[in-house]
C-alpha cells in the first residue's frame, strides 16, 4: 500500500487564549490509506472543518503531526498543496464579478496546472459539473448549487491525489446531489484519495470506505464503514401491523422489542433483528404464525440510526470523559 | 531556470488580469481615477492662464495626487478585499509566493488607475487648452514608470498593513490627506512644522514631483528620481516581508479564512 495518503498523529488545535480559549481537537489521530475514502462525522463545532484546513495546510496544529503522503503539513507546504486538492462548500470563495471559466482559470493556475494543459483541464472540469453552458457568466448570477459545483470543478481541476471535501453536497438537490456521490465514487476508482466531512450520512453510507466520528474535538469512533453500520447492535427494522392478541414471542431469537403501539385494536410492533436473511425471516414468521398480520416492513439499519446511536450514547458517556480530562488543564491539550 | 521565470511571470500576469477584470465592477475606480483629477485639474486651473512649466508642475501634482488616492483604496485593498470574497486563504497558500500574487494583482490595480487618470487628465488638459513645457519626454516617461512601480508597491506594503487589522478601511480613509499635506503635493514641504520635515522624505512621490517639477523647467536632476526607487525597492522588500509574517500569524492564529 504505501505510504499512507494522510497519517495524523497526536493533532491537536487551541484557538485564542485564557479565558477565549478554545479547544477544536485534541489528540486527534486516524490515517487514511491510498485510494481510500474515509468519512468524517460529526456535529456543528465538532472540529472538523479544522481537521481539513490543517490537511490543507490552511492552519497550523497546534500539537502533534500531520502529514499526506509523508510530507509534513507544518514543513512541506509545496509538496503537500501539489497533491491537495480542497472543496469547501458556500457562496463565497469566488469573484463575483469574474465568470466561471475565469475563477477556474485563475484558481487553477495558482493550483499549479501548467500554462500549456490549463484551458483543456478548465474546459473537462467545468463540462464534469455540467457548467460548459454558463461558464462565460459572473459568478455573482450563479445560483448556490451552481457555486457549488464551480467548487467542486476547483478541487478537481489540478488532478489531486488527495481530495479534502468539506460538505460536499450542501446547496445541491438531490439529482446533483447524486450525480456529485456517483463522480466522486468514480474518483476512487482512479486512485485518489478523500477525506469527505459531511452531515448527510447518505454522502457517508454510499462513498465511505472508513468512518470517523469525532465529538468535541476528539476522535470517538474510527471503524471500517461495515464495522460502523454493524455497531449499532441491529441489523435491521422490522414493523408489524396486526390485530386481535400480540404475539407472545417476538422478543425471540434474539429480535428485541423497540415499541409496541395500539390504536382501535391494532397493534404495531417496531422490532430490532440482529441480521437479515433466510433464518432470521423463517424465525419471524414462526413467532407471527398465530397473529393477525396485516403488514411486515423491514427496513435496514441506515447510517443515521447508528450515528444517532453513537451520539447518544457519547453523551452518556461524556460527564466521565469530562471529569478525566480534568487533570490534565482546562482543555486537556498539551501547548506549545 | 528559464522554466521558473515564465511561470513566474505568468503568475502576476493572471493575477494581474484578474484584478482588472475585477476593477471594472468597482465604482471607487471611477471616483480616484475619473473624479478626482478632474474635478482637482478644474479647482486648481480650470481658471487661470497657465505658463507651460506651470501647467506641467500643476498636472503633475494632480496625477500624482491622485495616484495615492488610487493606490490606497485599489492597491492597498486587494487583501482586504481578498478577505471578503473568500478567496484570500486560497490566493495566499497557493503553490507560488504569496507575494508574487500579491505584486501582480497591485501591479493590475495601479496600471488600471494609473490608465484612467492619464486618461481622465488629458481630456482636461485638451479641453483647457493647456501648453506643456516638455523638454525631457523619455525622462518623464521614466518618471511615470517608477510612480506605477512605487505604487505598486506601497500597494502592496498597504494591503499587508490592511490585512493585520480589522480597521483597514479606516485607514484608507485616514490615510489620504495626512499623505497628501506631508508628500507636499497640497502646500509645500518647506510650510511643514521642523518635526514633521522628515517624513516627505520616505514618500516616494514626492521625489518623483520634485524630479518633474526640476525637468519641466530646466536640466535632469536624477538624484531625486534615484530616493524615489530606492524608496520604492524599501516598501516592496517591507510588503514582502510583511506578507510573508501575516500568511505565518494566520495560519498560526487561524485567521486566514478560506470560506
Amino acid at each position: 500500500m504505501g505510504v499512507p495518503a494522510v497519517e495524523v498523529t497526536g493533532v491537536g488545535r487551541v484557538f485564542g487564549r485564557g479565558r477565549h480559549e478554545v479547544v477544536a481537537l485534541r489528540d486527534v489521530t486516524f490515517e487514511v490509506a491510498q485510494g481510500q475514502i474515509l468519512g468524517v462525522l460529526g456535529s456543528n463545532g465538532a472540529g472538523k472543518t479544522t481537521l481539513t484546513k490543517i490537511l490543507a495546510t490552511l492552519l497550523e496544529p497546534t500539537t502533534g503531526t500531520a502529514r499526506v503522503f509523508g510530507h509534513d503539513v507544518r514543513r512541506e507546504l509545496r509538496a503537500v498543496r501539489r497533491l491537495t486538492g480542497v472543496v469547501f462548500g458556500g457562496d463565497r470563495g469566488f469573484y463575483g464579478a469574474l465568470s466561471g471559466r475565469d475563477n477556474l482559470r485563475y484558481f487553477a493556475m495558482l493550483a499549479g496546472v501548467g500554462r500549456r494543459t490549463i484551458r483543456a483541464k478548465v474546459d473537462d472540469a467545468l463540462a464534469g459539473v455540467g457548467l460548459t453552458d454558463a461558464a462565460r457568466r459572473p459568478v455573482e448570477t450563479y445560483s448556490k448549487g451552481m457555486r457549488q459545483r464551480l467548487h467542486i470543478a476547483l478541487g478537481l481541476v489540478a488532478e489531486p491525489r488527495l481530495l479534502l471535501l468539506d460538505e460536499p453536497t450542501v446547496g445541491l438537490d438531490p439529482v446533483e446531489a447524486e450525480r456529485l456521490r456517483t463522480s466522486i465514487a468514480a474518483l476512487r476508482r482512479t486512485g485518489v484519495s478523500i477525506l469527505l466531512t459531511s452531515h448527510y450520512l447518505l454522502d457517508i453510507e454510499r462513498l465511505a470506505d472508513r468512518v470517523l466520528v469525532i465529538a468535541q474535538g476528539r476522535v470517538m469512533v474510527d471503524t471500517p464503514a461495515t464495522e460502523f453500520a454493524r455497531s449499532a447492535g441491529f441489523a435491521a427494522t422490522v414493523t408489524v401491523q396486526g390485530r386481535g392478541p400480540l404475539p407472545a414471542r417476538l422478543d425471540s431469537y434474539g429480535m428485541t422489542v423497540e415499541s409496541v403501539e395500539d390504536q382501535g385494536g391494532v397493534w404495531t410492533a417496531r422490532l430490532r433483528v440482529p441480521d437479515w436473511g433466510g433464518e432470521m425471516f423463517q424465525q419471524l414468521s414462526a413467532a407471527l404464525a398465530d397473529a393477525d398480520v396485516l403488514g411486515v416492513d423491514v427496513a435496514p439499519v441506515r447510517l443515521e440510526d447508528v450515528y444517532a446511536l453513537v451520539m447518544q450514547r457519547l453523551a452518556q458517556d461524556e460527564p466521565a470523559r469530562t471529569a478525566q480530562d480534568e487533570p490534565a488543564g482546562a482543555a486537556g491539550v498539551d501547548r506549545r | 531556470m528559464t522554466e521558473r521565470l515564465l511561470a513566474g511571470g505568468w503568475v502576476a500576469w493572471m493575477a494581474l488580469r484578474a484584478e482588472q477584470q475585477g476593477m471594472r465592477t468597482r465604482p471607487m475606480v471611477v471616483v480616484v481615477a475619473v473624479i478626482q483629477p478632474v474635478a482637482l485639474l478644474f479647482v486648481v486651473a480650470g481658471t487661470r492662464d497657465l505658463t507651460p512649466g506651470e501647467a506641467t508642475v500643476t498636472v503633475s501634482a494632480v496625477v500624482l495626487t491622485a495616484m495615492w488616492s488610487a493606490t490606497v483604496w485599489t492597491a492597498g485593498g486587494v487583501l482586504r478585499r481578498e478577505r471578503g470574497y473568500g478567496t484570500l486563504a486560497r490566493s495566499v497558500t497557493s503553490l507560488y509566493s504569496p507575494s508574487l500574487v500579491l505584486f501582480g494583482r497591485s501591479l493590475g490595480a495601479t496600471v488600471y488607475s494609473a490608465v484612467g487618470i492619464l486618461a481622465s487628465s488629458a481630456v482636461v488638459v485638451a479641453l483647457l487648452g493647456f501648453r506643456f513645457a516638455v523638454p525631457h519626454p523619455g525622462w518623464l516617461l521614466v518618471a511615470l514608470l517608477v510612480v506605477v512601480a512605487s505604487g505598486t508597491a506601497l500597494g502592496m506594503l498597504l494591503a499587508c498593513l490592511f490585512l493585520v487589522t480589522r480597521h483597514g478601511l479606516a485607514w484608507s480613509g485616514a490615510l489620504i490627506y495626512p499623505v497628501f499635506i506631508l508628500g507636499g503635493l497640497l502646500i509645500p514641504p518647506d510650510a511643514l512644522p521642523v518635526w514633521l520635515r522628515w517624513v516627505p522624505a520616505l514618500l516616494s512621490l514626492r521625489w518623483v514631483h520634485e524630479f518633474v517639477v526640476a525637468v519641466s523647467g530646466g536640466p535632469v536632476r536624477l538624484a531625486p528620481l534615484g530616493v524615489a526607487v530606492a524608496l520604492t525597492a524599501g516598501y516592496l522588500l517591507l510588503a514582502v516581508v510583511c506578507l510573508r509574517v501575516a500568511v505565518d500569524a494566520g495560519r498560526r492564529k487561524g485567521t486566514l479564512e478560506l470560506v
